[in-house]
């Protein structure tokens, strides 16, 4: 059966543990733990990108839109900002891979990239931008 | 050879970007006070994202700059899967508990 949950959230890093909260009310069994928390993790990403960089010096009222939806053989998790036009794939290519002794931030990126298994950042007609992350169940 | 001394340093809640100053703050008083060894203990830390990594691996850099050892105990298995996917259980000393942390250390230092 599918579900689709939707919440939408300020531009402040303060709500990153109302995102976590929210997505927590859930627990796909489909799932397993890691993959679960995996999923958890790539949408904090995905939140404080949005607050960080696509919404960078916009007000705090301004909207980041989450979608949660189940389906029957993968989750999808979007996350929509109001911010510029932005080649997420092409600097996702570009990026090296962090030192883990060294790097102190561009781990966000990554680890997105790490946990899922379809990713896509997309401009709608009305000026939005949909980070896309798909799972599928295993 | 007497025991190390050990400064416990609790994380709690969600550990992201906004606990830069406040991790930076309380690491520097400990490190101020003599202890050798900051043990981050992250039993009531619920959920930590990249920045609340990325705060660690600067904290490891200024223990290791200060001459001490940095370790971490009771992660929860958010973080672990966190550690997991940056590999960052080869930066990191990190035991089981505090339990775990007191005998591998402790007895092993005294």
């Amino acid at each position: 059966m599918n579900q689709n949950n939707h919440l939408q959230v300020k531009t402040d890093l303060n709500d990153l543990a109302l995102v976590i909260d929210w997505i927590n009310q859930w627990n796909p069994q489909v799932l397993s733990e890691t993959e679960w928390l995996q999923c958890q993790i790539a949408l904090a990403e995905g939140f404080t990108n949005a607050v960080r960089h696509a919404h960078r010096g916009l007000p705090l009222e301004t909207p980041i839109e989450i979608d949660f939806n189940l389906y029957g053989d993968h989750l999808e998790i979007c996350v929509w900002d109001l911010g510029p036009p932005f080649d997420l794939l092409t600097t996702l290519t570009m990026l090296p891979e962090p030192n883990p002794a060294h790097a102190e931030s561009g781990r966000g990126l990554q680890l997105i990239r790490r946990v899922a298994d379809e990713l896509s950042y997309t401009r709608n007609e009305s000026r939005q931008n949909c980070l896309r992350i798909v799972k599928y169940y295993t | 050879m007497s025991s190390p001394k050990v400064s416990t340093i609790a994380i709690e809640g969600v550990l992201d970007g906004t606990k830069a100053d406040q991790v930076r703050q309380t690491l520097n008083a400990a490190i101020n006070e003599g202890a050798d060894i900051l043990l981050f203990n992250c039993e009531q830390l619920t959920f930590m994202d990249s920045s609340g990594l990325g705060l660690l691996v600067h904290a490891l850099k200024m223990v290791r700059a200060a001459k001490r050892k940095m370790m971490l105990c009771s992660l929860n298995k958010q973080v672990s899967t966190l550690f997991q996917l940056t590999e960052m259980y080869q930066v990191f000393q990190v035991y089981e508990d505090l339990a775990d942390f007191e005998e591998q250390v402790l007895n092993r230092d005294a």
